[in-house]
């Protein structure tokens, strides 16, 4: 008996599924991604616009896993858009300042970026922690917060002036052919690969999320182990926003506003899940160059932003249906 | 054996706690916000100026109505804004376009309206119901899908002029015996959601459905039934907010809706409505969009920057939770 060799749409679909059970639902949208507009504009395709997706996707990388500590401890980070913004703002006016102190205005500049991100990490952190309240509210309150501060710091115009020698290594420089904020991206992912795999405190963050009271019960300090994974956000963030003032070249009040939602997105396109304790490490990076991709491919094709916007919605709410079909299948 | 008697002090600290308890921290925050900014500025303490602020405080009373009832059932909508905007925009259009018929424009106009808002609360319950979505998530994209939606048949954003002076005049500036319109409108519907939630099983399912889905579940609750009809409710409450609105500005406007999802579900937080669903009472929920209100009136009026309103708002929202949480403890 031979088989005929035309494929069969029955055993298509069959196969579809079942790398959809063992895969996940990544795969498909970042294969329909790369065909749906790579067949649109082969532009997209080539490996100048590839390069500049992945030296972009860093900084939304960064941004999801920072998001990815916060879903799994159960919460969430709003405010990590208006973190930024106070970020840049900051250290750019901290780097202006100490301008006739060259090599140390960049530095100083760059600490205190790190640092406000962890401060406002750390009150978020705290507040959550040991209040016990929802991180939703607490986040968006802060969110307004740092805005605020941010526009009224910098009385809404950008700060100029920043260092030529810290735009050109943290924003275009490379080492080795190399993007540096690729390397920087990659070493923190190594970091929180690390910590996320092989510490107890990445365990006790998963065991927190997942199931507080046993993990309270089991001796996990709920309020030390939140108050720390909110301030691990917010170093995070920091580096992030630093990274991103380096790229733009200049203190931007209003740097990163839609970074909360869409590292969300990522993260949940990733698997990580809203309710806490789940979420795997690579498939929070795949998620960020999924959106990342995403919304190159728009650009590429000259989608106007706020139709971006909407198709990013609308691509995340077929992740989700077909990630509970899957949950259906097995 | 003669007792001491209790120094006044102490009486006092107890009874400021049992009202504290019994009735959560907005009063004590309205009398404050009355205080602080008529200390200010006495101007607002006025008939006028409460007036006026009565007027506003509809709109966001409306909004907040169907943000508690989404809420409740133990979600959120993050769709409203985008969802005012569609309406109001769509709205506008309809009425533009009968023009020629007076009287059936205004009537097929506000019928739309409302009609997008429901169609909207539909999808979202449809997503969030039989999809099993994550109401941030489903929400989320619907709004920004109505929003986007609204752009392209703004053509970018240019406001819809041309709408019937009747409408604006009844709906948008009318009075009946004295009373403005809206708020005849505003009363009627809390007096209809005070029935629905604590007159009918429907009320009823929807606080079980939020307080814990297992137990609704064991209670034998069509659950992914309730939970879309709360979600189209909500969508009609937003339709009716929405053509309020654009009654009130007399155009249909890209802009109207921005900032109503996080004041909605700030003013609903603020009369106690719990994030976590099943719990929360409608004269709080109504209370902390008047609050809200007030709030930016108040700020206004002192002519405080923009810029500082904002970081206000944020620490307002903060302390309230931070205080509801101990009020929960003291119980």
């Amino acid at each position: 008996m031979v088989k005929s060799l035309t494929p069969n749409p029955q055993k298509l679909i069959e196969l579809g599924k079942a790398v959809l059970i063992r895969a996940g639902v990544l795969p498909f949208i970042l294969v329909a991604i790369l065909v749906i507009f790579g067949v649109w504009n082969p532009v997209f395709l080539s490996s100048a616009n590839m390069f500049m997706v992945s030296r972009s996707a860093t900084y939304l990388i960064v941004l999801t896993l920072a998001q990815m500590l916060a879903l799994l401890s159960a919460g969430l980070d709003l405010s990590l858009g208006a973190a930024i913004a106070l970020i840049s703002v900051v250290s750019a006016m901290v780097m202006v300042a100490l301008q006739a102190y060259p090599g140390v205005d960049v530095f100083v500049g760059v600490l205190a970026g790190i640092g406000v991100g962890a401060l406002v990490g750390a009150t978020n952190g705290f507040i959550i922690a040991f209040f016990q309240v929802s991180p939703f509210l607490v986040t968006l309150g802060m969110s307004y917060i740092a805005l605020a501060l941010s526009l009224t710091l910098s009385r809404g115009v950008p700060i100029w002036g920043l260092p030529g020698s810290f735009v050109d290594t943290l924003g275009t420089g490379t080492v080795l052919g190399v993007a540096v904020p690729v390397i920087v991206t990659i070493l923190l992912v190594g970091v929180m690969y690390f910590i996320l795999s092989w510490t107890r405190f990445g365990h006790n963050i998963y065991a927190l999320g997942g199931n507080p009271e046993a993990a309270i019960r089991a001796g996990i300090s709920f309020r030390r182990y939140t108050f720390l994974t909110y301030m691990t956000v917010g170093i995070l963030v920091g580096l992030a926003g630093v990274m991103l003032t380096a790229r733009v070249g200049y203190g931007e009040p209003t740097l990163g506003l839609p970074m909360p939602l869409l590292s969300i997105a990522a993260a949940v396109l990733g698997g990580v899940s809203l309710l806490g304790g789940e979420g795997k490490l690579y498939g929070a990076i795949l998620g960020a160059a999924a959106i990342t991709l995403l919304r190159n491919g728009m650009d590429v094709v000259g989608i106007s932003s706020i139709v971006q916007m909407v198709i990013v919605g609308v691509v995340l709410v077929i992740a989700l249906a077909l990630e509970e079909y899957r949950r259906r299948l097995r | 054996m003669v007792t001491n008697s209790i120094p006044n002090r102490q009486r006092l600290i107890e009874l400021w706690k049992v009202v504290f308890i019994r009735v959560g921290a907005l009063p004590f925050i309205l009398v404050g916000i009355l205080v602080i900014f008529g200390v200010w500025n006495p101007a607002f303490l006025s008939s006028g100026n409460m007036f006026m602020v009565s007027r506003s405080a509809t709109y966001l009373i409306v909004v907040t109505l169907g943000q508690m009832l989404a809420l409740l059932s133990g979600g959120l909508d993050l769709s409203v804004g985008g969802s005012i905007t569609l309406i109001s925009v769509v709205s506008a259009m309809v009425m533009v376009a009968l023009k020629a018929y007076p009287g059936v424009d205004v009537f097929v106009g506000v019928l739309t309206g409302i009609g997008v808002g429901a169609l909207v609360g539909a999808t979202n319950g449809y997503l969030i119901a039989y999809r099993r979505i994550a109401p941030f998530i489903a929400t989320f994209a619907m709004g920004s899908i109505a929003n986007g939606v609204c752009l392209i048949i703004t053509g970018g954003g240019l406001p819809i002029f041309g709408v019937p002076g009747s409408f604006v005049g009844t709906l948008g500036r009318g009075e009946v015996l004295g009373v403005s319109v809206p708020i005849i409108v505003t009363i009627l519907l809390v007096g209809v959601m005070y029935f629905i939630l604590s007159w009918t099983r429907f009320g009823r399912y929807i606080y079980a459905l939020g307080g814990s889905r297992e137990a609704a579940h064991v209670m034998g609750i069509p659950i992914r039934r309730y939970t879309f009809l709360t979600y189209v409710i909500v969508g009609i409450l937003v339709g009716l907010a929405g053509v309020m609105l654009l009654a009130r500005t007399g155009a249909g406007e890209v802009t109207l809706g921005l900032e109503m999802p996080l004041l909605s579900i700030a003013a609903a937080v603020l009369g106690g409505v719990s994030l976590f669903g099943g719990e929360g009472k409608l004269y709080g929920a109504v209370l902390g969009a008047v609050a809200i209100i007030l709030l930016r009136v108040g700020m206004d009026m002192a002519r405080i920057g923009s810029f500082v309103q904002m970081a206000a708002v944020g620490v307002v929202l903060i302390m309230v939770v931070v205080i509801d949480r101990y009020r929960r403890q003291m119980v």
